[in-house]
């Protein structure tokens, strides 16, 4: 769980774990106690959710589903209605998502995590624009994939909770620039 | 990391962009209407000339195509740049070299299919000869391949730009200078090859070079695009 001010770097600090921006100095230190200067884990063992939904507006939810799932190379076509049920996405999956609500689009960008397993999550501010229930799904799929052993990286500034999770709280940290 | 979700991966994606192609419609049909009204404005310019038009109709009309081809360019990664799709697509089983060339080739089925299929059709109303038109045709089956890959470092390099095509088209219309003259070179030989009485050579000079030109591009093109979509993550 990371916290901090606007503007503070969280999601700097996410881009940089899913090595989306390359380190200019330090290094990754891993749970095996490797040191690299990148992150150690495939590309494809996170998932990686921005302020950018990567949703095709003249796609609806279902057909953008459809693309993550293939895409990410886990077509297991079983867990599709679990997840539109879920999200209570069922009600609109056939609209195009440019005609969604933020938090409607929002739900669809997070289903992903519920539709392919991914070891690691990074979630840059997943509440945002997300009702209390949809943050109630949020929460108990956070529980779950930390009961199964998987790692959640999350920046928020809304009350979400994780068992045993750790705080960091950047607003402390030192903002010197790297020379 | 397996070999099957890979070529899955690849698939996925150039259906989906086909689908998005299909589905926002009008960018091709408009690059073939272009490619239509500046052929069909020349005669206006040039006079009814028959001989002369048939003698400039290979320059034209790749000229013409070229610029076409310009229009649907620089929209090649922006959509995905902008919605954040390019995120989670570096996130996956493909290399971003992989990713650049998936999205390249159904923007090639996409967009320069259309415009190699209306070339024949404007050519005859340059009053091109059979084997011209065949010939314009197989170079510029040949020839979009490369303009397509070399585009991709353009459309690459601009992802972030907005209103990026002038930019687009700057930084890519030098490369396709070597395109354009081994193509309208190929097509003026074998007019006249045939006006001397002989066939089409298939191992003719231009061709092989202009097939070299777009097999460079091809290699280069998505290796040069990633790097510069990497710099524009950053």
């Amino acid at each position: 769980m990371i916290r901090g001010a606007n503007g503070a770097g969280k999601s700097t600090l996410l881009r940089l774990v899913a090595g989306l921006i390359r380190l200019s100095g330090g290094h990754f230190q891993w749970r095996d106690g490797a040191n690299t200067n990148r992150p150690s884990p495939e590309p494809d063992q996170f998932h990686y959710v921005g302020h950018q939904e990567g949703l095709k507006p003249a796609f609806s939810v279902r057909q953008n589903l459809d693309f993550w799932t293939q895409f990410m190379g886990r077509p297991d076509r079983s867990r599709y209605g679990d997840v539109l049920d879920k999200w209570h996405l069922r009600s609109i999956a056939d609209i195009p998502t440019q005609f969604l609500s933020a938090g409607q689009r929002k739900r669809t960008t997070l289903a992903r995590l519920s539709l392919v397993d991914r070891p690691i999550w990074l979630l840059d501010e997943p509440t945002v624009s997300l009702d209390a229930a949809g943050r109630a799904i949020l929460q108990n799929l956070m529980t779950a994939q930390a009961a199964r052993g998987g790692l959640i990286i999350v920046t928020t500034h809304d009350e979400i909770t994780v068992p045993d999770g750790e705080v960091l709280d950047l607003s402390d940290a030192s903002t010197e620039p790297v020379s | 990391m397996t070999g099957i979700s890979a070529s899955g991966a690849f698939t996925a994606l150039v259906r989906r962009d086909l689908a998005l192609a299909y589905r926002q419609g009008g960018a091709a049909l408009q690059a073939v209407v272009f490619f239509a009204v500046v052929v069909t404005m020349i005669p206006f310019g040039l006079g009814p000339d028959l001989a002369l038009l048939q003698r400039v109709a290979p320059g034209i009309l790749w000229v013409a195509f070229i610029l076409a081809s310009l229009l649907t360019l620089d929209r090649l990664f922006q959509a995905d740049f902008e919605d954040g799709s390019l995120d989670v697509l570096v996130l996956s089983p493909l290399s971003l070299e992989l990713v650049v060339l998936a999205k390249s080739l159904a923007h090639w089925l996409a967009n320069a299919l259309p415009l190699i299929v209306a070339a024949p059709v404007l050519a005859v109303m340059l009053n091109m000869h059979l084997v011209g038109l065949v010939m314009l045709t197989v170079t510029l089956a040949i020839g979009t391949l490369g303009l397509t890959f070399l585009g991709t470092m353009g459309a690459a390099l601009t992802v972030s730009v907005r209103r990026a095509g002038l930019l687009t088209a700057l930084l890519v219309l030098p490369l396709y200078v070597p395109i354009l003259i081994f193509g309208v070179g190929a097509v003026a030989a074998a007019e006249r090859a045939q006006a001397a009485g002989q066939g089409i050579e298939v191992g003719e000079a231009n061709l092989l070079l202009l097939t070299a030109v777009s097999l460079i591009g091809f290699v280069v093109g998505p290796f040069a695009a990633a790097a510069g979509l990497r710099l524009h993550l950053e």
